[in-house]
C-alpha cells in the first residue's frame, strides 16, 4: 500500500503541491496528466530521488528516511531513460545492478529477455528507445518486486508488445499483494486496465480516486447545448459547443434527471483530461 | 567495504576512457575548452624544453601524462553515480561507502602513476627533492579535482565561486609544467645550481614556485578540501545536499 499524504515539491519555478491519496495493494495506478503536471516529480518522490518539502510518504508502512534500502529492494523502476550501462550486455547490466537486489533472479530476467525478443549478449547501449524500455522492464520484473514504477514506458512499445506488456501486469497483480503505477499518455490502456486514478495538472492534484469513484463521479453529456444549460452551473466542468450540439463534462449527481434527448455516458479518462484542461481556457 | 565494491571501481575507471565519454567530452564546449588550455599552456612550456628529444620524452612521460590523465578523467566522469545507482537497494552509509570508495579509488591509482612518473625522472635526471616533493604535491592537488556540476558558461566569464573549483587545478598544471621547464634546464648545465655558469635565473624561478606553493597554492589547496567534502556529501543523494 502507498501513502502519500500533503506531500509539496518545489523543483526551480515548478511546484507540486498538496498531493494526497492511498493506492492499495493490487492496484494498477493510472498516473495522467498533460506535459509539465509533475508526473515525473511525483514519481520520483515515490522512488525517493526526491525529498518531499513537506508531508509524508510510506510504502507498505516503510519511510525512506529509515527504510530505504528495503523500499528499493522491493521496487521496481522502468523509465524512459537509459538506466543501465551503455556498454554492457543486458545479460553484464543485469549482474551489475541485479547483485544489489535480494531477489534477483538471472534466469528470469533471461527468460524475460527471450520473451521480449532481446539478445542478452547486445551491448544495451546498442538497442532502440522500445528495446531499451523492455530490457529495463525484464530486468524490473526479475526480482520479484511489490511495487512496479513506470514513466512513460508503453509510448515506445509497438501494438503487438503494448498489448502483451499489459497481460504481464494482470499476471504481475493478480495475487493482490502486489501494485502498479504506470505514468502514461496512452489513455485507453488504462481506461481497459487502470483499478486507480491520479490526474495531475500544473502541480496540481486534482483527482486521486479508485476508478470506480471516477466512473460514478462524472458523466458525459451530449445534446443540445441549451439543454445541458439546464444543468446547475456548479456541475457542469467544460462545455464546448459546435454546429450540430454541444458535449459536456459535468459531475453526476444520483438524484441528478438529465433530459431523455440528451447522451449520457461515463467518460474515458482522455475525455476527462480533455474537459478538465479546458475549464479554465 | 573497498573490498566490496573494487572490481565496480576497476571497471567503472576502465570505462571512464570509453569513446561514448570522450564524444560527451568532445560535446561539451566548456569542458572541452579547459582543457585544451591547460594543454595549449604546456604544451607551450613543453616546446620550450631545450632538452634533447629523448629528454624531452622522458619529461612528457613522467609529468605530462600522470598529470592530464588525472585532470581528464575527472573531466570525462563526474563523481556522481548514474541514476540507477540511487535506485539499487543501498543505504546510505553503503551509497556514501560506493562514492567515496570510487572517489579514493581514482586518486590512489593516478597518484600510483605520479610517482612511478616522478621515478622514471629521478632516474634519468638529476633532480632535487624539493622539485620533486611540489610536483607530487601538485599531482595530489589534480588528481582530488571534481568537475563543478553547476555549468561554466564562459571560461572567462565564471563567477569567482567557480574560479575557486578549478583555479587550483590550473595553477597545479602550469607549475608542474614550469618545474618541468627548470628540470630539463638543469639538464643543460651539468650541476647547475652550483655551476660557475652562474646560471642563477632558474634558482630564482624555483624561489618564486617555491612562494608560490606556500602562499597561494597550498590555501586554496585547504580552501578546495572543503569543496571536495561537500561535492562528496551531495553525490550521497540524487538531488544533491542531506536534508
Amino acid at each position: 500500500m502507498i501513502e502519500v499524504r500533503g506531500v509539496s515539491k518545489k523543483l526551480g519555478g515548478f511546484y507540486l503541491r498538496n498531493c494526497t491519496f492511498t493506492i492499495p495493494a493490487g492496484y494498477i495506478c493510472g498516473l495522467v496528466g498533460p506535459n509539465g503536471a509533475g508526473k515525473t516529480t511525483l514519481l520520483h518522490l515515490l522512488l525517493g530521488l526526491y525529498q518531499a518539502d513537506e508531508g509524508s510518504i510510506a510504502i507498505d508502512g516503510m519511510v525512506y528516511s529509515s527504510r530505504e534500502k528495503q523500499i528499493h529492494d522491493e521496487t521496481g523502476t522502468v523509465l524512459a531513460e537509459d538506466l543501465f550501462e551503455p556498454f554492457l550486455t543486458l545479460e553484464q547490466n543485469g549482474d551489475y545492478y541485479g547483485k544489489y537486489y535480494s531477489y534477483y533472479n538471472r534466469e528470469q530476467m533471461e527468460e524475460y529477455l527471450k520473451v521480449f525478443g532481446l539478445e542478452k549478449k547486445r551491448r544495451f547501449g546498442m538497442l532502440s528507445k522500445g528495446e531499451k524500455v523492455k530490457c529495463l522492464f525484464a530486468f524490473a520484473l526479475s526480482h520479484a518486486p511489490k511495487l512496479l514504477i513506470l514513466d512513460e514506458a508503453t509510448g515506445s512499445f509497438d501494438p503487438d508488445f503494448r498489448s502483451r506488456f499489459f497481460e504481464i501486469l494482470k499476471e504481475y497483480i493478480a495475487d493482490g499483494t502486489k501494485s502498479v503505477i504506470l505514468a502514461t499518455h496512452l489513455t485507453e490502456d488504462l481506461d481497459r486496465i487502470a483499478d486507480y486514478l491520479i490526474y495531475l495538472e500544473e502541480g496540481n492534484q486534482i483527482f486521486a480516486e479508485d476508478m470506480e469513484t471516477f466512473r460514478s463521479r462524472y458523466r458525459i453529456v451530449a445534446g443540445e447545448s441549451y439543454k445541458i444549460k439546464l444543468l446547475p452551473k456548479e456541475r457542469i466542468v467544460h462545455m464546448e459547443e459546435n454546429n450540430y450540439g454541444a458535449k459536456a463534462l459535468v459531475i453526476h449527481n444520483r438524484q441528478g434527471n438529465y433530459d431523455s434527448a440528451l447522451q449520457v455516458a461515463s467518460p474515458s479518462i482522455e475525455e476527462f483530461m480533455y474537459f478538465f484542461s479546458k475549464r479554465r481556457k | 567495504m573497498f573490498r566490496k565494491y573494487i572490481r565496480d571501481y576497476i571497471r567503472d575507471y576502465m570505462d571512464t576512457y570509453r569513446l561514448y565519454y570522450m564524444k560527451q567530452l568532445w560535446g561539451d564546449k566548456e569542458k572541452r575548452e579547459l582543457l585544451f588550455f591547460l594543454m595549449f599552456l604546456s604544451i607551450l612550456l613543453m616546446l620550450d624544453l631545450k632538452a634533447a628529444l629523448k629528454g624531452k620524452g622522458i619529461i612528457v612521460l613522467a609529468i605530462f601524462v600522470p598529470m592530464f590523465l588525472s585532470f581528464f578523467s575527472g573531466l570525462l566522469r563526474p563523481i556522481r553515480p548514474g541514476k540507477m545507482m540511487y535506485l539499487c537497494p543501498m543505504d546510505r552509509k553503503e551509497r556514501r561507502s560506493y562514492i567515496y570508495g570510487s572517489y579514493y579509488f581514482r586518486i590512489i591509482l593516478h597518484m600510483l602513476f605520479a610517482v612511478l612518473g616522478i621515478g622514471v625522472l629521478v632516474l634519468f635526471f638529476r633532480c632535487d627533492m624539493l622539485s620533486v616533493l611540489e610536483i607530487l604535491l601538485n599531482d595530489f592537488m589534480i588528481t582530488i579535482y571534481i568537475m563543478p556540476e553547476q555549468k561554466v558558461v564562459n571560461q572567462w566569464e565564471i563567477s569567482k565561486e567557480e574560479q575557486m573549483k578549478i583555479f587550483p587545478q590550473e595553477m597545479a598544471i602550469i607549475l608542474n609544467s614550469i618545474q618541468a621547464v627548470f628540470i630539463a634546464k638543469e639538464q643543460e648545465y651539468a650541476g647547475a645550481v652550483f655551476s660557475s655558469n652562474g646560471d642563477g635565473h632558474h634558482l630564482i624561478g624555483k624561489g618564486i614556485i617555491l612562494l608560490i606553493f606556500f602562499l597561494i597554492e597550498l590555501p586554496l589547496y585547504l580552501q578546495y578540501r572543503k569543496y571536495v567534502k561537500k561535492e562528496l556529501e551531495d553525490a550521497v543523494f540524487f538531488e544533491g545536499g542531506a536534508k
